[in-house]
């Protein structure tokens, strides 16, 4: 590649991360001096790159971030890698926080700390009693954890098992139409569909953390949620293989809610197996 | 869209190489060994999300809530 001729992005990328040695470097440099349109596209991948590194809310501070890039590396590096995501759904965050395990301090959760109350619950239900079913479970199908619900009626206070059953993957969606239709009222529009006949329970899941980890290999089990403990919360641990499938991906958001709705554990450590 | 919003919509393997490039600082090296692949791959993975990303960023959300107060302002 000459001077004269554009520069493909993997180029203009790698030249913004100075990855390019000295002498591609001088000749990306001389290119761009005298391409507008290379420069355009040196801009747009810069101002992605920018925009990432401004996700304040995930990167670390300055002070854990030297140690954080080097937990998550040898972290990666090692076999099962494990990465760690916050996201939340509300605001539809998928951007990560990358931690190893040892990192995690992530241990399964004991007696002692089941009795713990749960941040925000204020009810007593919130915290013994609802605590209790935190067993580890393995779920094929949303139907599996309905069944887990049907046998501890108690879980589901507030709604009815219709609302369980039948919502399901629309729980999120009606609840994010509630958030919304508040909003129309204010603005004087109405609020569409049939979903009013939802009344959305508690919404610990815009509340929730949610951690995910990320591991190799592709495991060939089911769907397992396990309690543990994270950095002294009591937390859900999801185990899964990542999919991009939406019937899969709908039924895990199903799960999600139920773990959270059921047990007011507001955090999910996730553990993410990747193909 | 917002970036949080943009970064669920890129192949998860370019969101992994963007995020561990931009918000972690990590090299091109460091990112090939943590996860398996060339530094080649890890490369094209990078540019592809950041083109990607930027493509994202200049169109509407699809968070209705993001709408609604867009449509308020």
């Amino acid at each position: 590649m000459t001077p004269h001729e554009h520069q493909d992005i993997e180029t203009l990328s790698a030249y913004l991360d100075g990855e390019l040695n000295a002498a591609e470097t001088t000749r990306v440099e001389e290119h761009l001096s005298a391409c507008a349109e290379c420069t355009d596209r040196r801009e747009s991948l810069r101002s992605a790159a920018l925009a990432v590194s401004r996700l304040e809310s995930l990167a670390p501070s300055p002070d854990e971030s030297r140690e954080t890039r080097q937990a998550v590396l040898q972290a990666a590096a090692r076999k099962p890698s494990i990465w760690l995501t916050p996201a939340r759904l509300a605001g539809a965050v998928g951007a990560l926080v990358l931690l190893g395990a040892g990192v995690l301090g992530l241990s399964v959760m004991n007696d002692e700390s089941g009795g713990r109350g749960s941040p925000g619950a204020g009810r007593e239900t919130a915290s013994d009693a609802a605590m209790a079913p935190m067993t580890e479970h393995n779920f094929n199908t949303p139907q599996e954890i309905l069944a887990l619900v049907e046998a501890d009626p108690a879980v589901v206070e507030g709604a009815s098992m219709y609302e369980v059953a039948d919502v399901g993957a629309r729980q999120l969606s009606a609840l994010e139409r509630t958030t919304v239709a508040g909003e129309e009222a204010e603005a004087g529009m109405s609020p569409q569909g049939d979903e009013d006949a939802v009344t959305p329970v508690h919404t610990p899941l815009w509340g929730c953390q949610r951690k995910v980890l990320q591991s190799k290999p592709y495991p060939t089990m089911p769907i397992t949620a396990r309690p543990a403990v994270y950095k002294g919360e009591k937390a859900w641990m999801l185990i899964f293989a990542f999919s991009y499938s939406q019937e899969e991906t709908e039924a895990l958001d199903r799960i999600r809610v139920q773990l959270v709705r059921r047990t007011d554990c507001h955090l999910l450590v996730e553990q993410v197996f990747k193909p | 869209m917002a970036i949080d919003e943009a970064l669920r919509h890129i192949p998860y393997d370019q969101m992994e190489a963007v995020v561990l490039r931009d918000l972690f600082g990590a090299t091109y090296d460091e990112i090939a060994e943590a996860t398996g692949v060339v530094v080649g791959t890890v490369k094209s993975r990078i540019a592809r999300g950041r083109l990607q990303l930027f493509e994202l960023l200049g169109e509407p959300t699809d968070d209705p809530t993001r709408l609604i107060k867009r449509e308020n302002q």
